[in-house]
């Protein structure tokens, strides 16, 4: 009879980027079953909001996570702005709109970098990173930081993005697609990298249902769910919008709609800028305090979609502030997916579900 | 835009509740946690399948001996809020199948998340002495109001009673006490709209009008 051992699995360790820890219960180099843990960097960031004001909270929301944090202030701030029971102008929807849409992309690259250079394929890490240095530019020129914007307030946007500057990030945009086309068909056409993908990490359309999966994760399993289909933001008034989802639940399914979810992105900011509204960013709000209640509010961040709670008591501090990350709904799904495979699968599986667990231990 | 429902629970139907929702295809989306004075709220988030209509179970006051039911069983993925709910609230989860028995997260201290900041104390105090002073101003208002519409149905009656003496000095008592009953209206008007306003502000008007009162009367005295 085989013997099982248990195989320590992070939190450091060459491919991941993100501290989680991994009981591997292997049987002839077979993993037999994954114990996940983190906790590794928990900050308290959630129990912050009883020391900052509503106003002040958008800027410890926001650093959250480097990776998603205009999701994250702009999940906040809608959250907040619906318990004040604000209205926004639409050109401010559509600003935040673009500004995710943009992160997005920024996100899908440095994943798609990272995933080249577990590959070895340094060249096309160095190539997806430059690309993403394009967004990250973006950001700086419009709004002066590269990471942590901090230009989402409650009530509206901090400052303007002009319609010129629009019209020269579309321009860029197109420029980028076509260098972007190239890296996709290298990278997915690549026979070593179907060889490491296909068939590998699968998780049935049933069981990511069953897990509550969201994201790419559960968009690779044939999973239709989006929360932009809901139309929040600028996302309702798009003539057309379809999540991208692929049915070969594998580990390549997951790559393939990552990469498609760059051009969709891009043509969402393009469709944006060309119907931008002038009815103005919108301010600080008149109240001081928020009223008593409580309000939330979903976003499709790039890595799934993240769960916003607040909840006001009447006072200039909120009771509650509650972020819940994809990757902490996907925590299940990856014990899931480890199960039953090759120990050498092992770090392919985790880099396609990209976690991000300084997201999750806010 | 999707809609949001907020729905208060017992704890004992928690479970019943939520097998219900699974059997209705609802998504699990988060569960969390709340520190009260009353205890520990949890509150669990389900979606459905298209996402329009949002429902939130709300269980209040949570304490130390309650046992809450795990939900892993129905949705597996509630095992990190769960051990998440019990490393940083101690809340006691029973019959949980991935249970990290309080090591989950690396905290520096117990229940992190039930400790009441001072920040928040001190504005919690704030905002009960903020409502306090309100309620007690309105009932003040309400009493002098009372007491005027008595003092002036006794005015009324001797004003009545010496009317056929001083004929002459009528009109002049007419007006004096419609005069008087015109302040105490304005008067109690303020205080309605004193107390409508932002204590902070309502306190600095108040002031203010004393301070004016007290000019009027310096001015009188001369």
């Amino acid at each position: 009879m085989a013997t099982r051992s248990v195989i320590p699995f992070g939190p450091q360790h060459p491919v991941l980027p993100e501290p989680i820890h991994l009981d591997l219960v292997v049987q002839d180099e077979r993993v037999v079953e994954a114990i996940p843990q983190i906790g590794f960097i928990h900050r308290g960031l959630e129990k912050l909001v009883e020391k900052r004001d509503f106003n002040q909270f958008v800027y410890v929301a926001e650093r959250t996570c480097g990776i998603c944090s205009v999701g994250h202030g702009w999940g906040y701030v809608s959250a907040t702005e619906k318990l004040l029971g604000l209205e926004m102008p639409r050109r401010v929807e559509y600003l935040r709109t673009i500004l995710e849409e943009l992160s997005r992309i920024h996100s899908h690259l440095l994943w798609l970098g990272l995933l080249a250079d577990a590959f070895g394929f340094e060249a096309l890490f160095n190539h997806c990173w430059r690309l993403r240095e394009t967004i990250l530019d973006i950001f700086q020129r419009t709004c002066g930081g590269r990471i942590i914007l901090s230009i989402m307030i409650v009530g509206g946007m901090a400052h303007d993005i002009e319609d010129t500057e629009l019209k020269a990030i579309c321009d860029q945009l197109e420029s980028l697609k076509c260098d972007y086309q190239q890296i996709v068909n290298t990278m997915m056409g690549d026979s070593s990298v179907k060889d490491r993908l296909c068939g590998v990490g699968v998780i049935s359309f049933e069981d990511a249902h069953e897990l509550s999966m969201v994201g790419p994760f559960a968009k690779g399993s044939g999973v239709e769910h989006d929360m932009r289909t809901t139309g929040y933001g600028a996302y309702g008034d798009l003539e057309h919008f379809e999540p991208i989802i692929s049915n070969e639940c594998d580990c390549y399914a997951r790559c393939k709609v990552r990469c498609e979810e760059v051009y969709q992105a891009i043509d969402i900011i393009e469709e944006l800028v060309a119907k931008m509204p002038q009815d103005g960013i919108g301010g600080k709000p008149k109240a001081k305090v928020v009223p008593e209640g409580q309000s939330h509010v979903l976003i499709e961040q790039p890595r799934g979609e993240a769960f916003y709670y607040v909840r006001g008591n009447g006072t200039k501090y909120l009771d509650r502030f509650r972020l819940r990350t994809p990757t902490s709904q996907n925590l299940g799904g990856l014990v899931k997916a480890l199960q039953g495979v090759d120990l050498a699968d092992v770090p392919m599986i985790i880099l396609t579900i990209d976690p991000c667990i300084s997201c999750t231990e806010r | 835009m999707y809609t949001t429902e907020f729905i208060d629970i017992p704890l004992g139907e928690l479970l019943t509740r939520i097998q219900t929702l699974k059997h209705q295809g609802m998504r699990f989306i988060q569960m969390c946690a709340e520190t009260t004075a009353a205890g520990i709220d949890l509150i669990y988030t389900f979606y459905d399948e298209t996402c329009d209509n949002a429902l939130n179970l709300c269980v209040y006051g949570i304490d130390k001996t309650s046992e809450v039911p795990s939900i892993q069983g129905l949705y597996f993925a509630a095992f990190s809020y769960e051990n998440e709910t019990h490393d940083l609230y101690g809340v006691r989860f029973i019959n949980m199948k991935l249970d990290f028995g309080g090591n989950f997260f690396n905290v520096a201290c117990e229940e992190p998340m039930t400790v009441i900041t001072p920040e928040l104390k001190a504005e919690r105090e704030k905002m009960a002495k903020q409502k306090a002073a309100a309620a007690a101003k309105a009932r003040k208002a309400a009493e002098e109001a009372q007491a005027a519409e008595a003092d002036s149905a006794v005015g009324a009656k001797a004003a009545a009673a010496a009317e056929g003496k001083q004929a002459g000095s009528v009109a002049d008592k007419e007006d004096l006490a419609a005069s008087a009953q015109a302040a105490k209206d304005r008067a109690a008007k303020m205080e309605a709209k004193l107390a409508a306003m932002d204590p902070e502000k309502a306190a600095k008007v108040r002031a203010a009008l004393a301070a004016k009162a007290a000019k009027a009367a310096t001015k009188d005295g001369e």
